[in-house]
């Protein structure tokens, strides 16, 4: 090998050696030495050889210690010389291979017929069943060890199978553990399938491409089924799926064709085997051949390809079944990993999109190849989130209706766009060091030393300048990813992707970005980590919050701060809070904690009651009476147990499990108590005054969280899904007994969808009409209980909050987050957005006040049409004027406004109070722009007949000039000055015009080479005044560099005419707007287009930045303005309370 | 290339390799259940999927073993690491490992993370007997199988494992006992 090669030299040659290592050796040959002097003499020996390097000799002595210590750390392998046993078992098995196995007469109650099969996990036989007789496939596992408790997890995930009842399913009729010689022999007996495979069978019928839907279809109803019960396959393969043609009368059922068109049923084999036998406390080895490994790979999903376990979900079947229908359809897999290494396929699966279906069969086309495509994306959030959903399309198709599948999202779009522009980056990298070495080259081979120099310097800039602009389209990319993320609520996503932004690179739209992440209406830091519960106060002004650490905080509804705090008494695991909840008379809590129920004073935290516990509390009712636990009984089983707790009689006892782990709840009376054990036994619902069993629902496996609503009429189970299921709950009817049979349920529950991973924590509003949830991605989501749709979702938390609760009046929901230390509230009921402000009309034009504390604008129509927005709080100041104003501007001291109308007059107008300063008569057209001229106290203005004015305030004068080509059709006619005043541009039909703005004199006219620039509207001077951007009809931005007036750039971006354009007053950013409804953010130095506003339903028509750059304010057709801001909206709310303060403090002074 | 009969060979021994490791590592990790660490189907994924990443020509089997042991070795630090983190403050953490022999006992707790770094460093000194004790103490082997890998002599490789032993066991602090 390379790596001993290189080892040796450098041990011959010895010189390379550095002088750690030669010391190293030097204490080597001392060890060897010393080590066998005895003791005594051995320190003077190495005085001797070492005078000089006392470290040295120490190190020496040390090791000699250490040499002579017997059952070092070292000693013992670490696992134990896997790789002898490997070795042993390598060569056993190599001994008994090929023909040597006995076959067995009888394995557990079965008769054996013949062998199926072998394959690497066991043997298949053929077997008979006397009771119930039938026929079975018996698989036998290979030997391995078992302990009492694996086996029983065995037998109890079998059972779970076992229930799995679908036609497309086989199904196993039993497992269990046989001994036959060689230790325990864990078995299954399941449904023989007689049929050929799913590909062999598609072949020999030669079935059509709608033939072959339908098979597909029913392929997903099978895999929806077991999903449903929680059961995942995780090694679907063509090779899996055998089919049964029922037409010819198997089943004797004489099954005509069914709705699909075909008689065909596909049955899938091995249904959670995979489960079973990976799951960590499995009982055998899985004998698991590599070829095996690699028949499966080609149907892996990326990210079992990855290798994470953790990742592996529904959607890892979908993946699988769109593989196998690829298969199926175009006879070909979607990736070619024919002859490849496996760690070259494994990043093919992760990496390659497979060839379009369409493009190998053009019937395959079009809707079959997007349903397809869908249930192949690399990103399970692309996926159908259910094997059904999948199905249903497919069906869709069948029937030539629409299907749901979109085309590739444009999320999945931008974050490819977003991994190749990382690529980029890289690539840019390297080719500027290449470029540099190159020079180093061409220098070395002898051109003229400064000529090389000069060529280097060049090419080094060149390099520089390729890495900054793949920089920049990175940065870009990744804002576009992070805004997609923030519209699908990904907040952890979208904040991860803006924090991985390099601070140099952060702009005002990352600002903004990061500022949209946080919709919290209040935030306050966590004193005390790991936060268990939190309990309102019945009049909703403070809440408690509990912890696992035995500490309770009360803490104001206002402004979330601390009241008081107090620890509860006893050992850990009495402090160790599991539950609180508020008492029915609301002057106390009651509290559960590991070892004991307490009930807490609200006002004091003392307690009032305390009564010990000798197992774990989960959950106590409102009024103290029952608990419900889930105690260890014996040596390894837990017993759920409802006690009552005056005498700790035991109410009602559930099924016994082998696992910890226990969601429960009472009703807000206590007269209903419901439970689920994370080791199976599904969900119970009993009363507590009898312990009869109102509910159960074996089927709600691995629910992790339960919540019934306050009116006691709903509950709310969360499963490791991710699904959140909502049932109703039964009354009592006046004899006393419940409404219907406790076996079935009186509907099917409705379920929440949509979480990316199991629901943490979710609390029923008080009405119990909403239920708001949690869950990892650090959204809390609030949907409607009678339908199950989703109302908000709100973003701000950084990670999994850990509890949540509603306040009494249902307006706001509490959350801790477990990962950020932090404590929010959310607004319940109002999901208005401060930052979206409504117009009497279409808002025309923006002014920001020059001391940024106002926002004018001026709407076509409407109620008093000018308004006066106030910066902080985004509430209106003020409102007056008349008519159709159509441009606005306020003077240098911010007093009066400069007001322009459509077909109206031009006026001035006092700014606070709307009075009438001065006014010129009215036009027949429309003013769209004004400004004050300072230096001369005039009022300039320009329309859409090109016509620009100059009224003389004093005296009333007006000067005019026309004779641009104007018109009356085009929407914006602006006009800008350049920041030095020196010069104005106006836009006209035909030209951008520079005109001396004393004389109206035309100094020069900006054109785009040959071609007339045509119907112009938009106009900006760059704050430095080395640019002139124009834009109009023709969708094009075009930017001027001055003086010299060259055109310097093109932007290309809009699609649709561009109405508004405007420079941050730091020159970094101009936005852009029009017809597409969208601002565009451009980079005011490159010119280079960053991101993409979009929320506007109707044209653009005005821009305005505030004077410190922090806000953009557009204005549009649909009515509003939109201010883009850096500021959250806790901000806003925060101004909004401190104004309302104040003006309590004012009108106080006031009246005094 | 391979001739097709020593590669298959190779991949029989690696999928059985994988067998053990997936059932030694379950059991290792058997008293850790409840708190969520890192399970041992995870754990030999993971390091099957490292081994099969890795570009390497697996007909030689004496390859095989050392990347096994390399494999491991790297799938208990990561895993030491990540509960490192999780612990406040970090540092080293000592993993608790039950050592597989006839009857699985429990060991005391190995502190991974500490051996690897010395490791570390020792390769850096003596690039072969920091291979020697990855082969021994994460692979398993015995001296005589690592001296065959590493292309040793016997006593070669026993002298070498004498002094990395007493190396390390000095850098760890284990002396003491």
């Amino acid at each position: 090998m390379a790596g001993d090669q290189t080892h040796a030299e450098r041990h011959q040659r010895g010189g390379d050696e550095s002088p750690r290592q030669i010391r190293f050796r030097r204490a080597e040959s001392l060890f060897r030495l010393a080590r066998e002097l005895d003791e005594a003499r051995r320190e003077a020996w190495l005085l001797e050889e070492c005078p000089d390097d006392e470290p040295l000799r120490a190190e020496v002595l040390a090791m000699v210690r250490a040499d002579a210590q017997k059952d070092g750390l070292l000693d013992v392998p670490v696992l134990g010389g896997a790789v002898e046993l490997a070795r042993r078992a390598f060569a056993e098995r190599s001994r008994d291979s090929g023909h040597g196995r006995r076959l067995p007469a009888r394995i557990g109650r079965f008769d054996i017929v013949g062998v199926i099969g072998h394959g690497g996990m066991g043997v298949v036989y053929e077997a008979r069943q006397d009771e119930p007789s039938r026929a079975v496939a018996l698989k036998v596992m290979h030997a391995g060890r078992a302990t009492g408790r694996s086996l029983r997890r065995f037998r109890r995930e079998a059972q779970t199978l076992g229930r799995l009842q679908h036609p497309g399913i086989a199904q196993i009729f039993e497992a269990g553990v046989d001994d036959w010689g060689e230790g325990g022999q864990p078995y299954f007996a399941m449904e023989l399938v007689r049929g050929p495979e799913l590909l062999t069978f598609a072949h020999e019928r030669s079935l059509g491409v709608r033939e072959r839907l339908a098979l597909l279809a029913r392929v997903c109803d099978a895999v929806h089924h077991a999903h449903q019960h929680g059961v995942i396959h995780r090694d679907l393969k063509p090779a899996n799926i055998l089919v049964v043609d029922e037409s010819s009368g198997d089943d004797g059922s004489g099954t005509t064709h069914s709705k699909d068109g075909i008689a065909a049923q596909p049955k899938i084999l091995d249904f959670g085997v995979a489960r079973l036998l990976d799951s960590d406390t499995a009982p055998i080895t899985v004998q698991t051949s590599a070829g095996q490994i690699l028949g499966t790979v080609p149907y892996m999903s990326p990210e079992q390809a990855e290798g994470d376990p953790g990742a592996i979900d529904i959607r890892t079947d979908v993946y699988a079944l769109g593989v196998v229908a690829y298969e199926l359809l175009a006879g070909r897999l979607p990736h070619d990993l024919k002859g490849k290494p496996l760690h070259e396929a494994l990043r093919v699966l992760r990496e390659h999109e497979p060839t379009r279906l369409g493009a190998l069969d053009r019937r395959l086309g079009g809707d079959i190849e997007t349903i397809v495509a869908k249930a192949l994306s690399k990103d399970r959030h692309h996926r159908f989130a259910s094997a059904a959903e999948m199905a249903a399309d497919f069906r869709r198709v069948l029937r030539h209706e629409p299907i749901r599948a979109r085309r590739l999202g444009v999320a999945d779009q931008i974050r490819k766009f977003s991994r190749r522009h990382r690529a980029l980056v890289g690539a840019a990298m390297v080719v500027a060091a290449m470029l540099v070495a190159a020079t180093a080259v061409s220098a070395r081979f002898g051109l003229l030393a400064r000529r090389a120099a000069v060529e280097q310097r060049r090419l080094q800039e060149i390099a520089t300048e390729r890495a900054e602009a793949a920089e920049r389209s990175a940065y870009r990319a990744t804002l576009a990813a992070a805004s997609m993320a923030l519209r699908s609520h990904d907040m952890a996503e979208a904040m991860q992707r803006l924090d991985s932004v390099d601070t140099a690179q952060r702009g005002w739209e990352w600002a903004h970005l990061r500022s949209r992440g946080d919709q919290s209406v209040l935030v306050a830091p966590l004193i005390h980590p790991s936060a268990a519960a939190i309990v309102t106060s019945a009049d909703g002004t403070e809440f408690i919050l509990a912890t696992a650490n035995g500490v309770v905080e009360r803490r104001r509804a206002a402004d979330l701060g601390p009241i008081a705090e107090s620890l509860l008494p006893g050992d850990f695991r009495a402090r160790w809070i599991t539950s609180a909840r508020r008492s029915a008379t609301g002057d106390s809590y009651w509290i559960s904690t590991r070892a004991a129920v307490l009930e807490l004073d609200a006002t004091t935290l003392e307690p009032r009651f305390v009564q010990p516990s000798t197992g774990p509390v989960h959950a106590i009712d409102p009024r103290g009476r029952h608990l419900l636990g889930l105690p260890k009984v014996g040596r390894s089983w837990f017993e759920p147990l409802l006690v009552r707790v005056s005498d700790a009689t035991i109410v009602a006892r559930g099924e016994r499990v082998d696992e910890d782990g226990f969601a429960a709840d009472f009703s807000p009376e206590g007269a209903l108590a419901a439970w689920a054990t994370h080791g199976g036994g599904g969900l119970v619902v009993v009363a507590t005054e009898d312990g009869a069993i109102l509910l159960h629902r074996p089927d709600l496996h691995a629910v992790t969280r339960l919540r019934i609503s306050d009116d006691g009429a709903r509950l709310a189970a969360a499963t490791s899904d991710g699904l959140v299921h909502l049932l109703s709950l039964p009354e009592r009817g006046s004899d006393s007994a419940w409404g219907w049979p406790t076996d079935r349920p009186p509907s099917e529950p409705m379920v929440l969808r949509g979480h990316p991973a199991a629901v943490a924590v979710m609390d029923f509003s008080p009405d119990g009409s909403r239920i708001a949830t949690a869950t990892r991605d650090g959204c809390v989501r609030l949907w409607r209980t009678d339908d199950a749709s989703l109302i908000g979702a709100l973003h701000g938390h950084g990670g999994r909050p850990s509890v949540l609760a509603f306040t009494p009046d249902g307006s706001t929901i509490l959350t801790c987050g477990a990962q950020d230390g932090s404590i929010r509230a959310w607004s319940a009921i109002d999901f208005t957005d401060p930052f979206l402000i409504r117009a009497p009309g279409t808002v025309y034009s923006i002014a920001f006040s020059p001391d940024g504390r106002r926002i004018a604008t001026a709407s076509l129509g409407g109620e008093r049409p000018v308004r006066i927005w106030d910066r902080e709080t985004l509430l209106e100041q003020a409102a007056f004027g008349a008519g159709t104003p159509s441009a606005i501007a306020f003077d240098r001291r911010g007093d009066r406004l400069a007001v322009g109308h459509s077909h109206g007059p031009t006026e001035i107008l006092d700014a606070e109070r709307g009075e009438r300063l001065a006014s010129w008569p009215g036009q027949h057209w429309r003013t769209d722009w004004v400004a004050f001229d300072e230096e001369a106290d005039d009022l300039l203005a320009y329309g859409n007949h090109a016509s620009l004015e100059r009224h003389t305030i004093a005296t009333g004068e007006r000067t005019r000039r026309r004779g641009w080509a104007g018109s009356e059709h085009l929407n914006g006619c602006r006009a800008a000055r350049a920041p030095d005043g020196s010069i104005l541009a106006i836009a006209t039909n035909d030209e951008i015009a520079v005109v001396d703005p004393r004389t109206f004199e035309t100094l020069t006219s900006l054109h785009d080479g040959e071609e007339p620039l045509r119907g112009a509207s938009a106009v900006a001077f760059s704050p430095d005044g080395r640019f002139l951007v124009a834009a109009g009809v023709d969708r094009r931005i075009r930017v001027w560099s001055l003086p010299d007036g060259a055109l310097h750039r093109r932007l290309d971006g809009h699609t649709g005419p561009i109405f508004a354009i405007a420079f941050s007053p730091d020159g970094r950013r101009m936005a852009s707007g029009g017809d597409d409804r969208v601002v565009r953010i451009w980079d005011g130095a490159t010119f280079e287009q960053l991101t993409a506003l979009a929320g506007h339903s109707g044209f653009i028509y005005s821009l305005a930045w505030s004077p410190d750059g922090t806000c953009l304010a557009s204005g549009g057709g649909d009515g509003t303005m939109r201010l883009w801001d850096v500021r959250t909206l806790r901000d806003v709310l925060a101004a909004r309370a401190a104004r309302a303060a104040r003006a309590g403090g004012t009108s106080a002074q006031a009246g005094r | 290339m391979a001739a097709d009969g020593s590669d298959s060979a190779a991949s029989e021994l690696l999928a059985l390799v994988y067998d053990e490791l997936h059932a030694l590592a379950r059991q290792m990790f058997a008293d850790q259940r409840p708190g969520g660490t890192l399970q041992p189907t995870a754990l030999v994924h993971e390091a099957y999927l490292r081994l099969v990443r890795l570009e390497v020509d697996w007909s030689s089997r004496a390859q095989f073993f050392v990347i096994a042991a390399r494999a491991m070795r790297s799938v208990l630090i990561d895993h030491a690491r990540s509960r490192g983190r999780n612990k406040r403050g970090g540092g080293w953490q000592r993993v608790a490992l039950t050592v597989v022999e006839e009857t699985p006992s429990p060991r005391d707790e190995v502190p991974v993370e500490a051996i690897d770094a010395a490791l570390v460093e020792l390769s850096e000194l003596d690039d072969r007997k920091a291979r020697l004790v990855e082969l021994r103490f994460f692979g398993g082997l015995s001296s005589e199988q690592a001296a065959g890998i590493l292309g040793i002599s016997r006593s070669t490789a026993a002298e070498d494992w004498r002094t990395a032993r007493a190396w390390l066991h000095d850098r760890l602090g284990m002396e003491g006992g």
